[in-house]
Order: C-alpha cells, then sequence, then structure tokens
C-alpha cells in the first residue's frame, strides 16, 4: 500500500541497503513542507583515536587500515604522510608513484563496486544487482572485471586486496620488480576499455532533475589528478594547507549521530567526493578521461548529484590511465623505504579516498610515541550536505507516493556512496508526516 | 542451469568468516582442518572478506563446498547443510561490506550462471562473535564433525544423491 505525503507525516527508511554501516534517515513533513532531516548514525563509535594514543609512530597505516575494507589504502596513505611530516621526511620519486599506483588500485575497486553492484540498479529500477544481473549480464560481468583488476593491483603492490600489510611509513616493506609490475599491463589494458564502456553506459541512464549548491571540497595538485596528496582548494576559492584543515573545519556533535558533523567556516556544509574533485580539477585530467567526460556531457563542473556515477566512471578510466602510466616508466629505487627518525611534534596528511578526501593529525613524543590523533573521514564531512539535498529533493516530491519517495531517497543517499563503518560508522530511512 | 563450463575434478572447499570475531572465524577455522587432511583433488581456500571474489575461485572447480557460520537460534556449534544448486541463502545485509555477502555473490552467480555444477553449503551455528573472543568451546567441540562432513561432501557421489538436511532458515 502507498500513500502520498499530503498531510503531517514521517518517511523513514528501514536499515538502508547497500551502504556500509549503520544508520537511518528520517524526513518531517508537515502542513505540505518538510520540516526536519535527520540522517541517524547509531553505528556505534569504534574509538580508533584512542586505541592509536600509546602506540608507536610505524603502526598507524596498520591499524588505520582496519577502518575500513573498501578503503584501507586510504587511511594508510593520510598516517604516513601524517607522521612522515612529523618527522621531517617527504617520500618522493617512485615510492610515491608506488603509492599512487596502490591507491590507483583502490579506486577502480571502490568505483566498479560502487557503481555496477551498488548504485546502477538504482537507475535501472532493480531492487539490486542480483536482480539486475539476469536483464544486464555483461554490465555486471564488466563492473566485476574492473572489480578484479583493481583488487590485482592491490594485491601485488599492497601485499593483498582488502587491509595491505606492505605499506610502512616512509614507503614499502618491499617494492615489486619491474617484470611483476608489468603482469598489470594487460589487465589494466581490459580495464580501461571497460571503464571506457563504463562511461558510455552510465551516461545513458535517466537522471533526475536536481542540484546542488553546497561549497565542493576537494585536494588539488599543480600538475595531476590530486589522489596520493594536495592542497585544500574549494569551488568558491579557499584554499589552505592540511596543517591548517582545523581552522577552516569545525567538527561538531550532533545528538542524532555517532559521528561528528563538518562544518567549513565562513560556508557551512560542504561536500567532498567525485564531485568535488572533478569539479576543481578535471583540468588534469588525461585527455583519454577528459574526451570521455565530454563525450558523456559533462562540462567543467558537475551539479547534479545523480550524475555523481558518471563522475565516478571518468575516474576509474583516470585510474586505469595512470596506473597503466606508472606501471610502464617504473624503475623500482634501490630502497624500498625512506628512514623515519621520530621527533616529536605534530603533522597532518590528507589524501582522496574513494568517496571523498581523508585527514589525519598526529601528535607524537619525542621517542615515537602517539600521544593524540584525530581522523576525519570523507562520509561525516558530508553528514550536513546529505541531510540538506534530502531537504530539497523531498520537498519537490511531496506529491510522490511514499514507497517511491522512499526508494528516490535511498537512491539519493547512495550519490554519496556514504561508508558509516567508516564516518564512525549506517542506514534506515523514515519519512514522518505527523 | 548449467555449471561452469570446462569444470574440473578438483574439488574446492572455502571457508568464509573473520577469525578476529570470534565463532565467525569457524568457516576458515573447518577449512584449515580440511586443509591439513591433504586430501587429493582437493583445493581449499578462505575468504575473510568481499565475498565476490568467490566467482573467480570457484570458476572450473568442482564441487565447491563453502564453509561459514550461521546465526539460527539453534545451539551453537550445530551444524546446517543446503544444496545451493536447489537451495537460496537467507540474504542479510549485516556486517557485510557494503551489504554484500556470501548470500548475495551465491544469486549473483545463480543469475549470471556462473555457479559450479555442485555447490554445497555447511553452515556451524555460532554462539559468541566478540571482538578478538577465540572460538568457543561449543563451537570448537562441532568441527571436527563438520570437517568430516565436509570431507564426505567432496566425494561427488556424495553431493549428486545428497537431499537437503534442513530447509533453508528464515
Amino acid at each position: 500500500m502507498t500513500h502520498k505525503l499530503t498531510g503531517d507525516q514521517l518517511l523513514t527508511t528501514d536499515p538502508l541497503a547497500r551502504v556500509e554501516g549503520e544508520g537511518a534517515m528520517t524526513v518531517r513533513v508537515r502542513g505540505g513542507s518538510v520540516t526536519d532531516v535527520e540522517l541517524r548514525i547509531f553505528e556505534p563509535p569504534r574509538f580508533f583515536e584512542a586505541f592509536l594514543r600509546g602506540r608507536a609512530y610505524t603502526e598507524p597505516p596498520d591499524i588505520t587500515a582496519r577502518i575500513c575494507g573498501i578503503c584501507p589504502v586510504a587511511y594508510q596513505m593520510s598516517s604516513c604522510l601524517a607522521i612522515e611530516q612529523v618527522c621531517g621526511v617527504r617520500v618522493d620519486g617512485p615510492l610515491r608513484d608506488l603509492r599512487r599506483l596502490l591507491y590507483c588500485g583502490e579506486w577502480i575497486e571502490s568505483h566498479a563496486l560502487h557503481i555496477y553492484l551498488l548504485h546502477a540498479p538504482d537507475f535501472l529500477g532493480f531492487d539490486g544487482v542480483v536482480d539486475m544481473a539476469p536483464h544486464a549480464p555483461e554490465a555486471v560481468e564488466r563492473g566485476l572485471r574492473l572489480k578484479r583488476v583493481g583488487n590485482e593491483v592491490m594485491t601485488l603492490v599492497g601485499g593483498r586486496s582488502i587491509h595491505p600489510v606492505n605499506v610502512k611509513v616512509g614507503g614499502f616493506y618491499r617494492v615489486p620488480t619491474r617484470a611483476e609490475l608489468r603482469t598489470l599491463r594487460e589487465p589494466l589494458l581490459h580495464a580501461r576499455e571497460d571503464a571506457l564502456e563504463t562511461v558510455r553506459w552510465v551516461s545513458g541512464f535517466d537522471f533526475p532533475d536536481f542540484e546542488q549548491h553546497q561549497e565542493y571540497l576537494a585536494l588539488r595538485s599543480p600538475d595531476s589528478y590530486a589522489i596520493e596528496g594536495g592542497s585544500f582548494v574549494s569551488s568558491s576559492g579557499i584554499a589552505f594547507e592540511s596543517a591548517d584543515f582545523d581552522l577552516h573545519v569545525r567538527e561538531e556533535h550532533v545528538a542524532r549521530s555517532n559521528a561528528l558533523h563538518a562544518r567549513l567556516h565562513g560556508v557551512g556544509s560542504y561536500v567532498v567526493g567525485p564531485m568535488a574533485r572533478y569539479t576543481i580539477n578535471h583540468d588534469v585530467l588525461s585527455p583519454l578521461a577528459l574526451e570521455a567526460a565530454a563525450a558523456a556531457g559533462l562540462g567543467a563542473t558537475c551539479r547534479n548529484p545523480f550524475r555523481s556515477i558518471i563522475v565516478r566512471a571518468v575516474e576509474l578510466v583516470y585510474a586505469c590511465d595512470e596506473a597503466l602510466r606508472i606501471v610502464a616508466g617504473w624503475e623500482p629505487p634501490s630502497q624500498p623505504a625512506v628512514e623515519v627518525t621520530p621527533r616529536a611534534g605534530v603533522g597532518t596528511g590528507a589524501t582522496e579516498a574513494p568517496r571523498g578526501v581523508i585527514w589525519h593529525r598526529y601528535r607524537l613524543a619525542g621517542d615515537g610515541t602517539i600521544r593524540d590523533a584525530r581522523i576525519v573521514p570523507p562520509t561525516s564531512q558530508n553528514q550536513a550536505s546529505i541531510e540538506e539535498d534530502m531537504r530539497s529533493f523531498v520537498q519537490d516530491r511531496l506529491d510522490l507516493p511514499t514507497d517511491e519517495l522512499t526508494r528516490q531517497c535511498e537512491q539519493a543517499i547512495r550519490n554519496y556512496d556514504p561508508c558509516i563503518s567508516c564516518a564512525t560508522h549506517f542506514l534506515h530511512l523514515h519519512v514522518e508526516r505527523a | 542451469m548449467t555449471g561452469s563450463a570446462g569444470a574440473t575434478d578438483v574439488a574446492l572447499v572455502v571457508g568464509v568468516g573473520n577469525p578476529d570475531r570470534g565463532d565467525d572465524g569457524v568457516g576458515r577455522a573447518v577449512a584449515a582442518l580440511v586443509r591439513g587432511r591433504a586430501l587429493p583433488g582437493v583445493e581449499v581456500a578462505e575468504v575473510r572478506a568481499d565475498p565476490t571474489v568467490l566467482l573467480d575461485l570457484w570458476e572450473d572447480r568442482h564441487p565447491v563446498v563453502l564453509v561459514d557460520a550461521v546465526c539460527s537460534g539453534a545451539s551453537a556449534g550445530a551444524l546446517v547443510e543446503l544444496d545451493l544448486r536447489r537451495h537460496r541463502l537467507p540474504r542479510t545485509a549485516i556486517a557485510s561490506t557494503h551489504g554484500f555477502g556470501v548470500a548475495e555473490v551465491v544469486e549473483l552467480g545463480r543469475a549470471l550462471g556462473r555457479l559450479p555444477a555442485a555447490l554445497v553449503f555447511v553452515g556451524v551455528e555460532l554462539g559468541d562473535v566478540g571482538l578478538g573472543a577465540p572460538i568457543s568451546a561449543q563451537v570448537l567441540a562441532g568441527m571436527t564433525e563438520a570437517a568430516n562432513r565436509v570431507a564426505a561432501l567432496l566425494r561427488p557421489a556424495t553431493i549428486r544423491s545428497s537431499p537437503p538436511r534442513c530447509s533453508p532458515p528464515g
């Protein structure tokens, strides 16, 4: 049975499927207006920052990787950058290239998972990929192939695809030989073709007419699409370094969520992730990725969050391109890591996880003991924007039957590829018409 | 529906679970017991997360036995067995990677025509899944029987003639 949201009503989503973690969404409608939107994250806090206190400066890459099975590399890389900053070490050259290659593997795996297994079924009217598979078997197989190649990259460079074990502060425990990396060339060439086909496929979907107006925040590097480092730049031109993140971003507790909400000073809510990255960095995409974006109808910016699936597909092309570039030019360094000697101080590191920028800050004692740690993952930064999106999205669709509205709300939330397990960690949806 | 094209006579046992969550690690522990028996023509694999790898792992393998912890309300350590060519696992979105668990992968394989010709699920009822907890005594006590049952299932005739020993829960 369906109902329309005409009076005072409540729309809810029960545990939201196809997102990571435990949470719920409640939308209250009174007198034909949306009065309240609450993204409630009730998955308990996981206390990783507290675990890190008292541990050695060498441990965060392995400890923080356990926060997420989808984006462990993001946690490893941001923690390494932060600790290396404290210790006055900069990792560059082939070791930085290898970090970028590992990160490309994570982007390929994560984006393929979200596009094909989690998000595409929304656009094609299926409850999930299992229901979609008999109707689009070639597409599902393509997604699985892409995911497999991402896993191959992570396994070869990181030691294994989930929670890689080959990353250390200063670099890696072991670097691959040229011959070993060369084995990735053929799979990546096929993956790049699959990624291009992905852009063509998703750009043919029907997209709801909807625009978001929040500030976009992403990392930017001078000569490449920022992944494993960079400086913060926003869509209105606010720019700052990682070390100044907490001068510009304020985290606040809201009673409905075990994940802190983040607000950009002088702006308010903001969006991190593929939409922000594309808007701020599209000019430094590879020619092939730019060409694919243009053919898919993406301009210099993208403000419809439903079209984030196209942006992810373009980033898939780019990640394959970048991985191929690094594989082709790989010359192993003489040492797998730079020596990192501990010293007292504070350091920060920021990198671009598949679903948005992730920031770490550590304070070390002179012997390298961690005195204090802060981790700001992407989903917690996007919480307030998800609520704002839902407020205007639902307001314009109050004439829809409740079950259809609920379905579209879930799709809108999945635009963000939220990872509640990272944010603390998500999702039931309630639309309340009291 | 047919099984994977080009299936060999190499059998596969896959233990699924997280050994850092107490009894959730029992699938992998049972797989390790089977590995220790060094059965000829039998490969053993363990999957901790991302069960989509099952679609590749079981390609060209026959028969295939999946071992995992289950939560049905039975006594801890109790065994449940399902012929997945004929029955479905209940689909849940709890504690899996972006809501994609073993049951979803089995159904995805069925939809894509990528199930092995013989695929049996052996479930061990879990008790304690505390963080960092060891496998509980009750579940430990049921592990040898589970390994024995897996070994018996690896004889193709057993799988082909074996009716399911219970109905799919839920």
